[in-house]
């Protein structure tokens, strides 16, 4: 078991965190490419920059949108997106592995802070999940992998405060541990590949929104020949 | 005691035999196959699947859209949040109705065919390819919405729903399946002699101008006031919908009311070669789009510098957003009638009565104007100082409903019923809600539509007007108000 989990904590988790930045880097770059030389083809270049950039940072920190509109789906969201982010990367014990794994450490806060937080992230993806599976719209437009990834989450959470906490576990301690690693290492892979790509395309959506309202000027005409059409209404 | 064990059949597959069925009593009943009719020599029957896929790769290789598709494609999140801002869905309740769902229909049809991942997908699971029953519901499904962009605001992932209808229906009609309504009038814009979609022949034009001119003589006391034909060298040259001509004169008036009013009577003009600002291009094709376009400019190249817009949402977006793309090199700067009379009423130079509109009075935003929050106070600052009453329908400005006649759906006459008892019935509540005798709809699409709602529904005491029907009673001319009250005029 020592060596499986020296496995996962060592190379394991240089290789994932490689491929997710990697993977993040690529997926970036090629929407950059992508929005920059859609706009080089389009016909207007002009760009509400200010507009976007207010948009972004608006949905990026949504505190002023989540309460309006289905507040417990709102609130739910921002408290679990907010527990995702500072417990991997803050809890003091994470911060250990990053500076292992990445060479670097930055300041981080104790098993005391990071206790409630995982709690409230945990509670609050279950609380996306019901929804989910509650309104009948949202049901009917998920699929499996809708429920496969909060579901991974949800056991990443569970065996890391098990791991914590190994009065509690059902399982012994490096079990849980080793779960709880393996587990985070997939959804590091995952990123580039799945819809959690959004983690990394986020920024550039709403670029990339207004930039396909810009057309090029003469790609109907050879839409038109290209189907062998001759361009009659 | 045996029991039989049926697996309980998921609300997808219910509906998809739903629509099945549907389509095949349609099609066995009306000998149409959609809601709305198609031209059928111009329908692909054969091999259509595959016709469709050709389309769809010919506009991924020459278009700005692959970009978003592959964008859109991995970061749905399908949380159902756009259902809220639907007014489609909040109606019919019926899932096929999520902003969400009808996006997908398109990124699934382009995960699968044009992606490897995609691809492989379909190898491992065995997902079928793309079938004329896929097809077919996509169709339906895009001009049921209106594309009126709401949704869009909400959509914490910031996808563009609206885009993905325009898209649809862009692949769609190169394989025969947009609405007759649209194709023959944008035919007869780009190919009749009269070069508009109401085919008004320039006689017509000139007899309908000379009658305005008389009307606003004897009725409001404009002596010298005209309708400047084919005049060159002037400022503004004025595209309305020109289904103004046969049917709003009194928002024609207040136009030219508001033109003599600032001093410009000398200023602008009308072309006879092209009169009409709509561009059903907008709803179905960026080929027709950039052709109607490139007839407006050239124009008003020939006779002025300035593409006014009359009272319509579509033709003031379209000209807008699209003569800076197809109007190259040095596209003329595009103006709104309502922009335009704000401005110099700010400017001071039309004067406006204040409180000569008695009844109560609320304002329509058009989606096509008010969603970018392009034009939002303007209308409202001059109906704040011309009316004794207004009042705001909630929700407003860039958070409006649509009027349930968007995207082109209005000319659909054959869905006519949906359109105003389904699509545009919470546009009937909120009007009622606000108690107004004359709702401000600054659109043409919008007032044949927000009419329909208002008399399908029985919204009573109610009509609609443009904006410049009432400013042609408030505008001050040589120190009096020109005209009289609304409420003494009899419209009808």
């Amino acid at each position: 078991m020592e060596h499986w989990l020296e496995l996962a904590k060592g190379p394991l988790f240089r290789f994932s965190f490689l491929l997710m930045a990697l993977g993040m880097l690529r997926l970036v770059a090629l929407q950059v490419v992508n929005v920059v030389s859609a706009r080089h083809g389009a016909g207007d270049k002009f760009f509400p920059r200010g507009n976007v950039v207010r948009l972004t940072l608006d949905w990026m920190i949504p505190i002023n949108r989540m309460h309006k509109l289905r507040p417990v789906q709102g609130v739910a969201s921002f408290v679990f997106h907010a527990g995702m982010i500072l417990v991997p990367l803050f809890f003091i014990e994470h911060v250990a592995l990053w500076k292992k794994g990445v060479g670097f450490a930055w300041p981080g806060f104790p098993k005391s802070v990071a206790d409630p937080l995982t709690i409230v992230t945990m509670v609050s993806l279950a609380v996306l999940v019901f929804v989910r599976v509650w309104d009948r719209n949202s049901r009917f437009i998920s699929r499996g992998f809708d429920y496969a990834v909060p579901a991974l989450l949800f056991v990443v959470f569970l065996t890391g405060f098990f791991s914590t906490h190994p009065a509690f576990s059902p399982v012994p301690y490096n079990v849980a541990l080793l779960a709880h690693i393996l587990g985070a290492e997939a959804i590091l892979v995952m990123i580039p590949f799945t819809k959690l790509a959004h983690v990394a395309l986020f920024p550039v959506i709403r670029v990339s929104s207004e930039i396909g309202w810009k057309f090029v000027p003469d790609a109907g005409e050879k839409v038109t020949a290209a189907l062998g059409k001759e361009g009659k209404v | 005691m045996a029991t039989v064990n049926v697996r309980e059949r998921s609300e997808r597959e219910i509906l998809e035999e739903q629509l099945i069925k549907d389509l095949v009593k349609r099609t066995k009943k009306k000998e149409y196959k959609y809601a709305y009719y198609v031209e059928k020599d111009r329908l692909v029957t054969e091999n259509r699947p595959q016709r469709f896929l050709e389309a769809f790769a010919a506009i991924l290789q020459f278009t700005n859209y692959r970009h978003l598709l592959e964008l859109y494609s991995r970061i749905g999140m399908k949380c159902a949040r756009c259902t809220a801002m639907c007014q489609i869905y909040e109606v019919t309740k019926d899932p096929r109705h999520i902003p969400c769902y009808r996006t997908n229909m398109l990124l699934d049809i382009y995960r699968r065919h044009f992606t490897t991942g995609g691809w492989a997908r379909a190898k491992v699971f065995g997902a079928g390819p793309l079938t004329d029953e896929k097809i077919d519901e996509l169709a339906d499904s895009v001009y049921e919405c209106t594309a009126c962009r709401r949704c869009v605001l909400e959509c914490p992932m910031g996808i563009d729903h609206g885009l993905m209808t325009h898209l649809s229906r862009y692949i769609l009609s190169e394989v025969g399946v947009v609405p007759k309504a649209l194709v023959v009038a944008t035919r007869i814009q780009l190919e009749g002699a009269s070069r508009n979609t109401s085919d008004i022949p320039v006689v017509a034009l000139m007899d309908t101008l000379e009658f305005l001119e008389e009307e606003l003589t004897e009725k409001y006391g404009f002596s010298d006031i005209k309708f400047p034909v084919d005049k060159e060298g002037v400022e503004y040259v004025f595209f309305p919908a020109v289904s103004d001509y046969l049917l709003e004169p009194d928002t024609l008036m207040g136009n030219a009311a508001a033109l003599y009013a600032a001093g410009d009577v000398n200023n602008w003009t009308i072309g006879t070669r092209n009169y009409d600002g709509i561009n059903y291009g907008l709803f179905y094709s960026d080929f027709l789009l950039g052709r109607i376009i490139r007839q407006e400019v050239e124009e008003c190249r020939r006779l002025g510098r300035t593409i006014l817009i009359g009272e319509c949402g579509h033709a003031s977006r379209s000209a807008k957003f699209f003569v800076p793309v197809y109007g190259q090199p040095n596209p003329p700067p595009v103006v709104n009638i309502m922009e335009y009379t704000w401005r110099k009423w700010k400017e001071g130079k039309i004067r406006l009565k204040k409180g000569v509109i008695e009844q109560r009075v609320t304002y329509h935003d058009p989606c096509n104007i008010a969603r970018s929050s392009w034009i939002i106070e303007q209308p409202r600052e001059l109906l704040r100082h011309i009316c004794k009453d207004f009042v705001e329908m909630t929700p407003n400005g860039k958070y409006n409903l649509c009027c349930g006649g968007g995207g082109g759906t209005v000319s659909i006459d054959e869905i006519r019923k949906n359109r105003t008892t389904v699509v545009g019935k919470m546009k009937a509540e909120q009007i009622r809600k606000t108690g107004a005798e004359l709702v401000v709809t600054p659109c043409a699409n919008c007032k044949k539509q927000v009419a329909e709602v208002i008399e399908d529904n029985g919204v009573k005491n109610c009509r609609n007007v443009g904006l410049h029907d009432l400013l042609l009673e408030a505008i001050e001319f040589d120190g009096s108000a020109c005209g009289a009250p609304v409420k003494n005029k009899d419209k009808e």
